[in-house]
């Protein structure tokens, strides 16, 4: 069991979560143990344990250090995280207590895991469910997750794997809390083939066809990405990981006239995601979109106190202009960041809002350029000045 | 607390061809926040009337954040009024199209060029003049071919856009070509549709080369449908429970199925349905059963409301899937959503009968492709889903239907290859400049002319109609001919229209004869063609009008030049 972190005391509504990260898949190529008879091209991953360590190290970040950008609630603050992870060699998180070794993501552990996860979740209608899962998945018409020892048994070659679909349609029918599924899974295996090879895998829980649907709000958001190279840059934290920490690190939020807080619910985390990992894409062969599934009624992860930034990027075209151009954001409140164009595009990260936005010329090169009222939202504002604007 | 009113002006949306009764207004959703991007008030602007939004006690002027279903937001700082009041004017200035086209900037990419009134865009829809286009039509349990036949069309370099109008059906049009994947959109049956094609400026890896947008001129729902495709509940919160179209929704008896099947989706997004009597979705079900949507929104219904098993609720809510798969196909895209979600949940229980109707949604799941809120997957045919890209050609297609119909033994003369038509012969004015080559003739279109003699065109046509109703019979003298020729009816188009065109002949001194155009189809089918032609038609009216009826035309003998 690798309950990493339990708050003290446990009573109230609370964030449970639940992160699996597998990158040693024994039976697939280059894996340890013997091959799969079916392993569908799929190989090792070095990204999920790097992946799984930032998304966990995230959670735990306010409780390990006061003040420390991470999964921030007051009204649900994180109540207890359970990790297991499978790599190459033995993985461990620091928490408050000190660093732990984290149990392997096979089938068996994934689902105990996952059923003491349930039950956790379901003990206080307000609490709010995290499952993480950044490992190899399979995309049909649901969407199949493989574990650690996937491909073990010839005979019986979906065995362990398991339907994430499934499992959260289950949990919509136990708990009255909310639901966050953060499915880092690229689809690498053709639909064509997982079709023809019969894919059934079971889910972690039974729908129970008897239960009503309770859950107040259900988010499922999936990296969908497409190819290992898109998927996992050269062993590190994976491009969707990252772009989800980005938006749950301070830019993304919406806060209501008359309350205190910038919240974060399934649709501005989704939105943000989107919109990030297409601003990853700007600069990346491969491109990868995620893709969401929201429903029900909002229900914020985090709620925070500090407004929510926007990566600000302006060019101006041709760059000869750009060379010799001042260019600045001036916010309705006056406030104005400038920036020397010689230096390159403008490239900052500013409290969002409604903001002026010019260039000038140092010596009258050109005639000034002026974009009034631009609205400057999270998390993300491009703007391109010059002639073909 | 002060008061907002915020005003739209997007007329140049609002074009709508001769036929088309009225169409809902443009709404959209908005926010109204202050310099920081607090949120003071949510509401909706509407193109039909001014909105009156209240504003809690704020600092500093309000700005409101208008968001198209694309995605795209534009942002007006209000303007002070008298006493505690504000206003805010939105208009398309910022649109650049024809009248025509203008209704879906506001549905194309977030990034548009469309919506950059200065910016030139380099899209160009003539070279996706190869790209073949089929209607197709759920009759009587069955997919069928229906005649391609668009009350207008427009283009413009970027755009081609078809107006329809359907019948009380489900419709698919289907797209393809070498570089674009076989594919189908949804289109709504039961009145007007209209449908924009226009190459896709989307950097998304899941896109089409090609982007086709559908309006059924239910401006308001169908933006309330886009923004529930793309997860924007707030958005779609606001357009739902404001204005006209709140009421609209919900009616207890409506003629309008398409807008209540958004409301009835929307509801089960947003958790809303259980607040709504049950007889409200039998009503849907019942009053419309030439939609499936209805089915498979009562299915889910029972599946989230909780099942009783051993009395009967699993096997009703088979049951009611089972009818919706029977219906035909869902108009939008969140129909497929939940369809495979009652799907998958029945199928993985082990108290629910087993059912291939299961396995048959999967697939379609699988095959989903991407065109908004309109349902679209890839595929051959309706009732093959393939999850693996197709391409191919006209020919390609015609003959991948051929063979189909062969496999299937199917005996209706002609559906095979019924209704292909190509974009480029959907305004073919506009493509004729690109193909000065051979400006008269469409490729793979065989043309043979005859001299004017005792059969005019007139008698030539009506002859060959009287022909096409006569293969139709089975015991007929026309089809006994065709037998004895041996030729495959099975291969022919089963209208006329799509085989032969008769027109006048213009030769070099001007005396109109006859010419008889063979169409462009798979080669298999234009050589059943062109049998029937000589082997059938052509004694046929010779032995009417006499042997001099018809006779071929053979091209004038050029002189070369003499030396001296």
């Amino acid at each position: 069991m690798t309950k990493v972190y339990e708050r003290n005391p446990l009573a109230g509504p609370g964030v449970h979560v639940l992160a699996i990260g597998v990158g040693d898949y024994p039976h697939l190529i280059d894996g340890a143990q013997k091959l799969a008879k079916m392993p569908l091209g799929l190989g090792q991953l070095s990204s999920p344990p790097l992946s799984l360590k930032a998304f966990v190290t995230w959670c735990l970040a306010p409780v390990m250090k006061a003040g420390a950008t991470g999964l921030q609630n007051d009204q649900c603050s994180l109540a207890t995280v359970e990790v297991l992870c499978s790599a190459k060699g033995a993985i461990s998180v620091d928490v408050p207590g000190g660093a732990v070794e984290l149990e392997r993501a096979t089938r068996a552990n994934i689902k105990a895991a996952f059923t003491r996860w349930r039950m956790r979740v379901c003990s206080d209608d307000n609490n709010i469910g995290v499952f993480y899962f950044c490992g190899h998945g399979i995309m049909v018409a649901d969407h199949y997750l493989l574990a650690e020892d996937f491909g073990d048994d010839d005979e019986a070659p979906w065995d362990k794997a398991f339907d994430v679909s499934n499992s959260l349609r289950a949990m919509e029918r136990e708990t009255k809390g909310a639901l966050y599924f953060l499915v880092d899974a690229c689809r690498q295996v053709s639909k064509k083939i997982a079709l023809t090879a019969g894919a059934i895998p079971t889910s972690l829980m039974v729908v129970d066809l008897e239960k009503a649907v309770v859950r107040s709000s259900a988010t499922l958001i999936r990296a969908t990405g497409e190819g290992k190279l898109a998927f996992a840059p050269g062993g590190k934290v994976s491009r969707f990981t990252d772009v989800l920490l980005t938006a749950l690190s301070g830019y993304c939020g919406i806060r209501t006239s008359g309350k205190p807080t910038w919240d974060v619910d399934g649709e501005t985390l989704a939105t943000a995601v989107r919109k990030l990992l297409e601003n990853n894409n700007k600069s990346s062969q491969r491109k990868q979109v995620s893709d969401q599934q929201i429903g029900g009624t909002s229900v914020p992860l985090l709620r925070v106190t500090t407004a929510p930034m926007v990566k600000v990027e302006i060019d101006l075209l041709p760059t000869e202009k750009r060379a010799v151009a001042q260019m600045s954001l001036t916010s309705s409140k006056g406030v104005k960041f400038v920036h020397d164009g010689s230096k390159g595009v403008l490239l900052k990260d500013i409290p969002g809002g409604v903001y002026d936005v010019s260039a000038q010329a140092a010596a009258h090169e050109f005639a000034d350029l002026s974009y009034p009222e631009e609205g400057v939202w999270p998390p993300v504002y491009e703007l391109t000045m010059g002639p073909a604007v | 607390m002060s008061d907002l009113t915020v005003t739209l002006n997007y007329s140049s949306t609002d074009y709508t061809p001769a036929g088309v009764a009225q169409q809902t207004p443009v709404a959209l959703p908005l926010k109204v926040v202050d310099a920081d991007g607090v949120v003071l008030a949510d509401g909706v602007a509407i193109s039909s009337e001014p909105s009156s939004i209240t504003l809690p006690d704020f600092e500093g002027p309000p700005f409101v954040r208008l968001t198209w279903p694309s995605g795209r937001v534009q942002t007006r700082r209000a303007v002070p009024g008298a006493a505690s009041t504000w206003t805010a004017h939105f208009d398309d200035s910022r649109i650049s199209h024809n009248e025509w086209s203008a209704w879906a900037v506001l549905r194309l990419g977030e990034k548009s060029t469309f919506a950059e009134p200065s910016s030139e865009n380099d899209l160009d829809i003539q070279k996706f003049d190869k790209v073949w286009l089929r209607l197709w039509k759920y009759d009587e349990g069955r997919w069928m071919p229906a005649p391609f036949a668009p009350t207008q069309a427009f283009h413009n370099r970027a755009v081609v856009q078809m107006e329809f109008q359907l019948g009380a059906a489900c419709w698919l049009l289907q797209l393809g070509a070498a570089r674009v994947p076989w594919h189908f959109v949804a289109l709504p049956g039961g009145g007007p549709c209209r449908v924009l094609i226009t190459p896709s400026e989307s950097t998304d890896p899941r896109r089409e080369p090609l982007k086709v947008v559908v309006t059924s001129y239910r401006r308001d729902a169908e933006t309330l449908l886009e923004f529930l495709a793309r997860d924007s509940l707030r958005a779609a919160t606001s357009l739902a429970t404001t204005g006209p179209l709140a009421t609209r929704l919900l009616e207890e008896k409506s003629d309008d199925p398409i807008s209540a099947i958004i409301g009835a989706y929307f509801l089960l997004r947003t958790d809303g349905w259980r607040s709504v009597p049950t007889h409200w979705f039998d009503n849907l079900f019942h009053m419309f059963p030439w939609i499936p949507d209805p089915a498979i929104i009562r299915c889910v219904i029972a599946l989230r409301s909780g099942v009783s098993v051993g009395t009967g609720g699993v096997e009703r809510a088979v049951a009611d899937l089972e009818t919706a798969w029977r219906r035909g196909l869902p108009v939008f895209a969140e129909g497929i959503t939940l369809l495979q979600e009652a799907a998958s949940v029945l199928r993985a229980s082990e108290r629910a009968p087993k059912h291939e109707v299961f396995e048959s949604i999967e697939r379609l799941a699988a095959s989903e492709a991407w065109a908004g809120a309109m349902l679209s997957f890839r595929g051959a045919r309706p009732t093959i889903p393939s999850p693996e890209k197709q391409l191919g050609s006209l020919e390609r297609a015609m003959d991948a239907s051929l063979r189909f119909a062969e496999n299937q033994e199917l005996s209706t003369m002609g559906s095979a290859v019924d209704g292909f038509t190509l974009l480029g012969d959907v305004v073919p004015n506009f493509w004729a400049k690109a193909r000065s080559s051979s400006p008269a003739s469409v490729p793979g279109e065989k043309t043979v002319n005859y001299e004017r003699g005792p059969a005019t065109r007139g008698d030539v046509e009506a002859y060959l109609q009287k022909l096409w109703e006569d293969l139709l019979r089975p015991n007929s003298e026309a089809r006994r001919q065709v037998d004895q020729a041996g030729i495959d009816i099975n291969r022919l188009p089963q209208r006329l229209e799509d085989a032969i065109r008769v027109e006048d002949a213009v030769g070099s001194v001007d005396i109109p004869g006859t010419a008889v155009v063979f169409l462009a189809a798979a080669p298999i089918v234009k050589k059943v063609v062109l049998d029937l032609w000589k082997f059938v038609a052509l004694p046929q009216i010779r032995r009417r009008w006499g042997d001099s009826a018809l006779r071929e035309r053979k091209p004038p003998k050029t002189r070369k030049a003499r030396s001296r």
